[in-house]
């Protein structure tokens, strides 16, 4: 699998799942909707909304968790896919920030020095995610060695 | 730190990133009425008393629901089985 492919896989079909779980079943108070409807796509977003399951039928760990999930699971894959074969130490911050931030924000929500709740089944997501990029570039990784 | 084009592209890259995470956090100056489950403010538990910040449980048509904030009534989905039980 080369660059273009990993970039579609692992950042760019992810962050359009997870965004259109923020467009389709969140609550309008969020920042986003403001940007949408400064860009005039207030109409656009309605339609989607409208012509989708409603938000109630959707359990809270899709519409609460998994886009924390899958924001960790995007940049890790994208710091992954830039500092492939390098092998400066820099590269390790790199790929460790998208963890790093996920789960701090998460447990400084549990300290009550980040806003939001704390809730456990969004810090199982946010370890998973953390984790899933490394074992599918590494298994990748593998599996290319043994195809030469 | 040597500046290349990784750091470069890492930087552009994490920017977006963050952008995107700051759309996804609520509008302060929203008054939109409609469930917030990242409010931090405590519900009242109803049945069993008590407090709690988080999400809580209800009772709908004899099915317990675990909803968002403002509309908890119950805080574990125990106590909403002992209100349904006892009604």
């Amino acid at each position: 699998m080369n660059k273009k492919s990993k970039t579609i896989t692992h950042i760019i079909i992810p962050m359009l799942i997870g965004g259109f779980i923020y467009i389709l079943f969140r609550e309008d108070n969020l920042l986003m909707f403001n940007w949408f409807n400064s860009l005039g796509m207030k109409n656009l977003i309605y339609f989607f909304q409208e012509h989708t399951l409603s938000k109630n039928l959707i359990p809270n760990w899709i519409k609460f968790s998994l886009p924390d999930g899958i924001w960790i699971y995007s940049l890790t894959s994208l710091m992954l896919i830039i500092w492939y074969k390098d092998s400066s130490k820099t590269k390790y911050i790199w790929l460790l920030i998208g963890p790093i931030l996920g789960i701090s924000a998460e447990l400084g929500q549990l300290i009550n020095i980040v806003p939001g709740t704390f809730d456990n089944t969004d810090l199982i997501f946010c370890l998973t995610a953390s984790i899933t990029p490394f074992i599918f570039f590494y298994h990748n990784n593998n599996f290319q060695k043994g195809e030469r | 730190m040597t500046i290349t084009i990784k750091n470069i592209l890492s930087t552009i890259g994490l920017a977006c990133f963050l952008f995107l995470a700051v759309g996804s956090t609520e509008d302060s100056g929203s008054n939109s009425s409609s469930s917030k489950r990242s409010s931090t403010s405590k519900w009242n538990c109803g049945w069993c008393g008590g407090n709690i910040s988080g999400r809580g449980y209800n009772t709908i048509m004899r099915q317990i629901k675990q909803p968002a904030n403002e509309y908890s009534h119950y805080c574990s989905r125990s106590c909403a089985t002992s209100f349904l039980s006892a009604n």
